[in-house]
């Protein structure tokens, strides 16, 4: 009985006196401190964990993408050893006789040497030179140079 | 009897007691894992999030001059599974099937490895226990396309448990080409001798990965970046290597020699221009090698080389001012006696010339040239020219060849040694003697490597030329020998099937039987057929020795070697673009690719139909046959592809 009384005399003497009022809010105070710390732990603690998701998923993304890069790397490397095959002259004649292919290599009189030369006045000058006799030439492999000017 | 209160605080004192306890426990504990176990526990969790793999680049290339590749790495897979993994009877089916499919394995093979999944382990106490198998292998080296198809059918079949192992094989696009030169790696030739530049840095990389095993971005992994070997450029240009091999099929085909090999070199530089033999093998199939094909004959053996001794004793002769080409000698009608031993030219002559001792290749008159020199000159001329030397090329094993201190030589040595008969030679040292008479005298050692370039940084180190030793006392001398030596190939002379209308050939035949070792004297019907000589005589682009063993149906040089001379000659003159020297060319009409080709006549002879006037330097030339640059437009292109579309 008497603690009874006790208590509601206590909760009377509370709304009567502001200290116990002051004292009560800076409860909730507190309260609110505590609530605002835990939802920034919890955020700071889901986005990290968002973050840490995300870039897992970059990474394994990155990890998949570095995959592809490999297997392209291997492929470029595959292709140029093939090509390299396919351009050695045994297959080379091997195509020829295959398809029958009536080529054969020029004589040095068929073949034209091309040169281009720069100039100062904006053009570059370019130059063909043909094998003719060592007969009509005084130094015996250029003649018939013809010559052609371009813009740079 | 206890009041409330007391009941309190005993449950207080016991939940205080039990914290209390708790707490102990875990300092305790927490000082036995943190403290006490930290490192042996450290350990083993690092073993768990870290993880670890060898990472190894990839191996050099070997290139031509040119860059085009002759050794390469392709890329290749290995094929494994994990038992264990395979999780239903319906998947180890499929996969099977696939391998049956893909790589021709047997089927019920290959379901029985893939559902056996356990294996018995021996421990250490000789006690046997069954253990979980995680590992079998499927396939190893299955071409990149293959692999990548295969997996794309795991995927499409969902079948787990398989993996692929990615790696590198040594590859030689070009098959057969320069195969005895470029070798492998546990046999001879670069590859193995280049081996340390070629060979990538393997590197161990630690990182942390997740619970899945993939790698963390975060974490104190070390990446490190591996090496690739670096690449190697020889000399040899690939196109004229292959005209050389081209022609010695050629030759294997007509003379059924035992072996044939041909050999180029730039004499300015000492360059190999193309190395060929023939048999040879094909190094990406290595199980049809027969032992004949293996070695790089042209570098380990030796011979005795004949005839082709004597354009260098000669020379010598001329340098010490002993003869002039004039200087004749009594070549005693073809048969001379000397130490009771005879000798025998195939052309009988009583008295010849120097000149014509070379032209006719007189074994007697040689033979006492090399007296008139003495046996000090002799050897000294020989040994100059690099007999007994290793010639540079860095291909091992290199014979020196068998040449005798001049302690050792007997009494008939001095009229053998200049006819090419008691030494022996490799053919690379014929050929670098070859190279010296073209260039002038100036002995230079042979250079297989250009140059090595580093992948990564571009950074290219040239392998040296090194200075030319020179060999003559009289520089003007040079221009003499070489004159002597094109009328080999000149009407009357040994070679003339080594001719190339056009050109100066300069260049000697050798014919040297055979020892027969079990009969102890020289075989009457095997040779060794050779001709070595260069090309353009007194300008030379190439010098070029071809060797031919054993040849059927003839055993001279003149007949065998030097008719595949001329034909590998007269290639790579068109291929180098090397103009001719004194014949007229006329462009000839262009070939259309649908009508048949016939056989072109020579230019000397196209040439002698249209008429060009000549241009002489004191008339003036006419309009239009004048030499002058002359403006051009796209019309003359057009109007000149046009009736010439062939000729550009």
């Amino acid at each position: 009985m008497n603690m009874m009384k006790g208590k509601k005399s206590t909760a009377a003497a509370r709304k009567r006196n502001p200290a116990a009022k002051k004292a009560i809010l800076g409860k909730f105070d507190i309260l609110f401190v505590l609530v605002v710390l835990g939802g920034i732990i919890f955020a700071a603690i889901n986005f990290r964990l968002t973050f840490d998701s995300k870039t897992s998923a970059l990474s394994r993304e990155a990890q998949s993408i570095q995959r592809e890069i490999n297997v392209l790397e291997r492929e470029i490397i595959y292709f140029s050893t093939q090509r390299e095959s396919l351009k050695s002259w045994p297959h080379i004649r091997k195509k020829i006789a295959q398809f029958n292919l009536p080529l054969r290599l020029p004589s040095p009189a068929q073949t034209y040497r091309m040169t281009v030369h720069y100039e100062n006045n904006g053009l570059n000058r370019i130059e063909m030179f043909a094998y003719q006799t060592a007969d009509n030439s005084s130094n015996g492999s250029q003649f018939g140079s013809k010559t052609r000017y371009v813009n740079q | 009897m206890l009041t409330s209160n007391d009941a309190v605080k005993t449950r207080i004192y016991l939940v205080a007691f039990v914290l209390g306890g708790l707490f102990i426990y875990v300092a305790l504990r927490l000082y036995n894992v943190q403290v006490v176990r930290h490192e042996e526990l450290y350990k083993e969790a690092k073993k768990q999030y870290t993880a670890q793999r060898t990472k190894t680049g990839k191996r050099g290339e070997i290139r031509d001059i040119d860059g085009n590749l002759l050794i390469g790495n392709v890329p290749v897979t290995r094929i494994i599974a994990d038992p264990c993994n395979i999780e239903t009877e319906l998947q180890a089916r499929r996969l099977a099937m696939l391998l049956n499919w893909d790589f021709g394995l047997n089927y019920a093979e290959c379901y029985k490895d893939l559902t056996k999944k356990t294996r018995l382990k021996k421990l250490s106490d000789g006690r046997e226990i069954e253990v979980e198998r995680r590992y079998t292998l499927l396939v190893r080296e299955v071409e990149f396309k293959e692999a990548e198809m295969f997996r794309k059918k795991l995927e499409i079949n969902d079948i787990p448990g398989v993996y692929f192992n990615h790696y590198y094989k040594r590859y030689y696009p070009k098959n057969h080409l320069l195969a005895n030169v470029l070798g492998f790696i546990g046999w001879r030739g670069i590859e193995p001798t280049s081996a340390e530049t070629t060979m990538p840095e393997t590197v161990k990389e630690i990182y942390e990965v997740d619970r899945a095993g993939l790698r963390l971005h975060y974490g104190d992994g070390r990446q490190e970046e591996v090496r690739d070997g670096e690449h190697i450029y020889l000399t040899v240009s690939e196109p004229i290597q292959s005209i050389l091999e081209e022609e010695l099929d050629k030759v294997m085909e007509k003379w059924k020699p035992k072996t044939a090999y041909a050999i180029m070199a730039d004499p300015r530089t000492g360059n190999i221009m193309a190395i060929a033999q023939r048999p040879t093998f094909n190094p990406n199939n290595r199980q049809k090698m027969d032992s004949n094909s293996w070695r790089l004959k042209a570098i380990e053996d030796s011979f005795e080389p004949g005839s082709v001794m004597k354009p260098m004793v000669v020379a010598g002769a001329l340098d010490f001012g002993l003869v002039t080409p004039q200087t004749k000698f009594d070549c005693e009608n073809g048969v001379w006696i000397y130490k009771n031993r005879s000798m025998r030219d195939t052309h009988p002559e009583k008295m010849l010339s120097v000149a014509n001792i070379i032209k006719h290749s007189s074994n007697i008159g040689t033979a006492k040239i090399g007296l008139q020199l003495g046996e000090k000159r002799l050897d000294h001329i020989l040994r100059s020219f690099g007999f007994g030397q290793n010639t540079g090329i860095p291909v091992k094993p290199e014979t020196r060849g068998q040449y005798l201190p001049l302690n050792k030589w007997d009494g008939l040595s001095i009229t053998r040694f200049p006819i090419g008969y008691g030494v022996g030679v490799s053919p690379v040292q014929i050929l670098r003697a070859y190279c010296a008479l073209a260039d002038g005298g100036n002995l230079r050692k042979l250079r297989l490597i250009d140059h090595v370039e580093d992948p990564e940084t571009g950074k290219i180190i040239v392998s040296p030329i090194e200075p030319p030793v020179r060999i003559y006392r009289n520089p003007q001398l040079a221009n003499q020998i070489v004159s002597l030596m094109v009328t080999v190939t000149e009407p009357g002379g040994t070679a003339t099937k080594a001719a190339i209308e056009g050109y100066d050939v300069a260049g000697k035949t050798g014919t040297s039987r055979k020892w027969q070792a079990a009969e102890k004297q020289y075989s009457y019907n095997k040779s060794f057929a050779t001709f070595a000589g260069f090309v353009p005589a007194h300008d030379p682009a190439f010098a070029l020795v071809v060797v031919v063993d054993e040849a059927v149906g003839s055993i001279y040089g003149g007949t065998v070697a030097a008719p595949a001379f001329r034909e590998i000659a007269s290639r790579t003159l068109k291929y180098l673009d090397i103009k001719p020297k004194h014949e007229p060319v006329a462009p000839e009409p262009a070939v259309s690719r649908t009508t048949e080709v016939k056989p072109q006549p020579h230019p000397r002879k196209v040439a002698a139909k249209p008429h060009v006037p000549k241009a002489s330097p004191t008339k003036p030339v006419p309009e239009k046959n004048a030499k002058k640059f002359i403006p051009i437009d796209d019309s003359y292109y057009r109007r000149h592809y046009r009736q010439n579309p062939g000729n550009r």
